[in-house]
């Protein structure tokens, strides 16, 4: 226990963060159940509209800044060290200290309901809904001050895999070389260094306003609400970015290993990832269409938004490309980032959607953005996520996760997800409110909401499933050995756990597949 | 892997870009409100103290340096009890926690925190120079 | 009256470009002439096409184009149209401006000053400052864009690069955003052209022309970083 309370080993700490991801993660799905029965049929009223709203609340908070960003931060951390040919990340105490500080941002966030007055003001909080006047109870304040230590971690996890990557690299691995992976959660650090105090200067604005300090955002006071819409979401729209990035790298590395062929592409996906990261902040104002802004910044960063899409498209076609042509594995890793690819296009089809202003201005929100979200946070980042834990289990626990489990839980969580969110677009179009507790008994409403309830019920039972597979691998798996994919990247070099150390001598780097150059002496990838 | 002197840099390095994105949105929230004082000439006393500071942790004298810097801190509760409070506090919550290092660290870690210094100096001359002219 | 202004010194510079052009590149190829052509034109029609009468008394955004064009545009044209040449005696000069820190300064530099409003307005005012100031765009423009496309041995390395075009995007956004959102009326020139075109009067015609600095400004440094990035990775299979 001692181990694993004081591990500094990024391995450990990498497990550590996945571990409580998936705490936070059947948390938030909680919570979204509790939602979802509720809106299973017109004018319930299981629970109160407060407690509704601290659901809604609680729920994206969970899952954005207790789920998504620390399981990629661990996945990062845990990977990157063995993808580079290291043994250890640079900076190991800051690491296990960032994973603590952002545990325990999340531990005061949930004791918040314990004190009977959790956050309610939306995972966004704005003012001036957020500040004392409409919101006298402590929930906002244990939503800020928890945030803020999380940021505190993330940025901390953030400086650790830049100088990671940075000065650790296996000889003859020069920055061209590193995995896809490495480098997009390079490019996700950076962005997290220059996001994170975004939301950390709101936070400490917002709380001096509640504690009467300050009125930077009560209109009442002489302060401006819209500051506290700019402030946040130019931390907000890198975020999203943030929490997908990372995703992007891991299918990037799944599907060429399934598909027996290297990425296609490799400059373009590396390059347009760049892109992503510098045009990620200059589209904030997407999220404020609807404050009134002028005509002429909503054209603008109309154009803008319409312009992002370009880069990650060319993201989508590499990854067709690659499987192109390729001798394709379906395992339960492939199908899930199959799937990635056809659930995060939709998502990013309906985002594409919401840069058009007039078309924003109907459906902001409203459930068409909250099928969008769900589109490219859960079709997109936690399927290249399920993706992930299939294809690198082995490599953490030196096992190998069920196939036939795999593939029910696969099938079950695809038609659950789709089911209970597909729907939700058209209940958008419709115009049904988001963040309201109950809706009226219009034509339709009642089915489609009991439709999506239904398929949550699905996906619910699908990730039990997932992680009853899980369980049981971990003590009755297969053995996996070093590298049960025949893979090509430095990790399937380490034994399966790796040791403690890592590698007991750091190869050689001459090319993108190392292993493949060690595998293939005849045929080595640097001799093309 | 590199020496972790190196290491230590860049770590440094990116932290302070994160802190430098951190105060420019504070600052710019308190211009924007027009909320900077003007600073009376006691304050450019304890500037000037901080300045010194710097000088003196570009020579590696750390004690020196934490004695200015106690100085400046003294200075600044002057602002208690104004909206500026928050812009000053929490620089001076960055200053506090500098002194704490220097006090604590060993001499391998001074040219690291000496980066870490000059830039809340340098924020601080930010705020000052913003301050002179609102 | 809003017509093509074909006034005879800028004329005559653009020829005297494309003949020096011809007389310099005939010898080493002139498969980069597209290029700087293109930038002779743009430099032409920028200068003497309506957007220049525009700019002069109608609208402070289209004269934020002009300028645009003539810092941004023109210089990356014109340098990606050079072929590679021997600098002889020009290597000193070289030395002294084409490095980076400088090369920042004076691009950045000079696009920051003249914004000034005290500068701003009095080149409004007087045509030989005006003149002054168009040149100093193209010259600086010309000078910040080298350490990025001028020839190989003396372009940055790509992460420096990349932190010299991702700086100067940071300022010219900053200029873009204080334009934006700022106060109105430091150019008060634009305070009565002679006709309110397109329905801007000038608290939009500011922010549009303050928006048309900020965002293609942040597009055209953005496709700095990305042709960097990219010649970075195809620079590795040759390698």
């Amino acid at each position: 226990m001692n181990a694993w309370l004081c591990a500094i080993d990024h391995k450990r700490v990498g497990i550590l963060y996945m571990l409580s991801a998936l705490l936070f993660f059947l948390a938030g799905g909680m919570e979204a159940m509790v939602m979802r029965a509720q809106l299973a049929a017109p004018n319930l009223k299981l629970i109160a509209p407060e407690t509704y709203n601290q659901m809604f609340t609680m729920h994206g908070t969970t899952m954005i800044f207790l789920v998504a960003m620390p399981v990629l931060t661990g996945f990062g951390v845990y990977l990157v060290p063995l993808m580079i040919g290291a043994n250890e990340m640079a900076l190991p105490r800051l690491g296990s200290l960032s994973f603590w500080l952002q545990l325990f941002g999340g531990v005061l966030l949930y004791f918040s309901f314990a004190t009977g007055s959790a956050p309610a003001a939306g995972w966004f909080s704005y003012a001036p809904l957020s500040e004392k006047a409409f919101s006298p109870g402590p929930g906002v304040d244990y939503w800020a001050l928890a945030l803020l230590m999380v940021a505190g971690g993330s940025i901390g996890s953030a400086i650790n895999l830049i100088v990671t990557i940075a000065t650790g690299r296996a000889p003859g691995m020069t920055m061209r070389l590193v995995p896809l992976f490495v480098w997009m959660t390079l490019v996700t650090s950076v962005m997290i260094v220059f996001a994170l105090p975004a939301l950390a200067a709101s936070l400490v604005m917002l709380l001096s306003d509640r504690w009467q300090y300050a009125r930077f955002f009560d209109p009442s006071q002489g302060g401006a609400p819209l500051l506290w819409q700019h402030y946040f979401w130019i931390f907000g729209h890198p975020e999203v970015y943030i929490v997908v990035l990372p995703a992007f790298g891991m299918i990037s590395e799944i599907i060429p290993v399934f598909s027996r062929k290297p990425i296609f592409g490799y400059p373009f996906v590396a390059t347009s990832t760049v892109a992503i990261a510098l045009l990620s902040y200059g589209v904030w104002v997407h999220h404020m269409f609807a404050a009134a802004l002028g005509r002429n910044v909503l054209a603008v960063f109309s154009a803008a938004s319409l312009l992002i899409a370009v880069p990650t498209g060319m993201k989508i076609f590499s990854w067709i490309a690659t499987m192109w042509g390729g001798a394709i594995r379906f395992t339960t890793a492939m199908l899930f980032a199959v799937a990635f690819l056809l659930e995060f296009t939709v998502g990013g089809l309906s985002g594409v959607a919401f840069a058009t202003v007039p078309v924003d201005w109907q459906l902001t929100d409203t459930y068409f953005v909250v099928a969008h979200i769900h589109y490219v946070l859960f079709g997109g980042t936690v399927f290249a996520l399920l993706a992930g834990v299939h294809y690198w289990f082995p490599k953490m626990s030196g096992r190998l996760m069920d196939e036939k489990l795999g593939r029910w839980s696969f099938w079950l969580i695809v038609i659950g997800f789709n089911t209970a969110v597909f729907v939700q677009h058209f209940l958008g179009l419709m115009g049904m409110t988001r963040r309201v507790y109950t809706y009226p008994d219009l034509p339709w409403y009642g089915t489609l909401n009991l439709v999506s309830t239904t398929g949550a019920a699905i996906l619910v039972f699908g990730i039990l499933v997932f992680c009853a597979n899980l369980a049981m691998s971990l003590f009755f798996g297969a053995q996996a050995g070093n590298d049960p994919w025949n893979a090509w990247t430095l990790e399937w070099a380490a034994a399966s756990p790796p040791l403690p150390q890592n590698f007991a001598e750091i190869p050689q780097v001459r090319s993108r597949r190392p292993l493949w150059d060690l595998k293939h002496p005849e045929a080595p990838d640097w001799a093309a | 892997m590199g020496g972790i002197a190196r290491r230590a840099q860049i770590g440094m390095a990116m932290f302070l870009i994160a802190e430098a994105v951190f105060f420019f949105l504070l600052i710019l929230a308190f211009v924007y409100f027009r909320a900077i004082p003007a600073i009376a000439p006691a304050g450019m006393l304890f500037t000037a103290a901080l300045l010194a500071s710097s000088f003196s942790m570009w020579r590696g004298w750390r004690w020196v340096t934490i004695g200015l810097g106690v100085v400046f801190l003294i200075g600044q509760a002057g602002f208690f009890g104004t909206t500026f409070f928050i812009l000053a506090g929490v620089h001076g919550l960055h200053i506090l926690a500098g002194l704490v290092a220097l006090a604590v660290l060993p001499a391998s870690a001074l040219k690291v925190m000496a980066l870490y210094w000059y830039f809340f100096t340098a924020i601080w001359l930010a705020i000052f120079l913003v301050a002179s002219q609102t | 009256m809003i017509a093509w202004d074909w006034e005879p010194s800028v004329v005559a510079g653009c020829a005297a470009l494309t003949i020096g052009y011809f007389a310099v590149a005939r010898k080493r190829g002139l498969s980069r002439m597209p290029y700087f052509l293109a930038g002779v034109v743009l430099l032409l029609l920028d200068l003497v096409s309506p957007i220049d009468t525009l700019a002069d008394r109608y609208l402070f955004s289209a004269h934020i184009v002009q300028h645009f064009l003539l810092a941004l545009v023109i210089p990356p044209l014109l340098l990606l149209g050079t072929p590679a040449f021997e600098l002889g005696g020009l290597a000193r000069l070289e030395r002294a401006i084409g490095q980076p820190p400088v090369s920042w300064l004076l691009g950045v530099g000079t696009m920051l000053a003249w914004h000034i409003p005290v500068l701003f307005n009095a080149a409004l005012a007087n045509d030989g400052l005006h003149i002054f100031q168009h040149l100093s765009f193209l010259v600086t423009g010309t000078i910040f864009w080298w350490p990025i496309l001028g020839p190989p041995d003396r372009q940055l390395q790509a992460l420096a690069a990349v932190s010299y075009l991702f700086s100067a995007c940071l300022c010219c956004s900053l200029l873009g955003a204080f334009l934006t959102f700022g106060p109105v009326g430091i150019y008060p020139a634009y305070f009565n052209p002679p006709e309110h075109l397109w329905g801007l009067d000038p608290k939009s015609d500011q922010q549009l022309g303050g928006m048309l600095m900020w965002v293609p400004g942040c597009f055209v440094y953005l496709s700095g970083i990305l042709g960097t990035v990219m010649r970075w990775y195809m620079a590795e299979r040759t390698a």
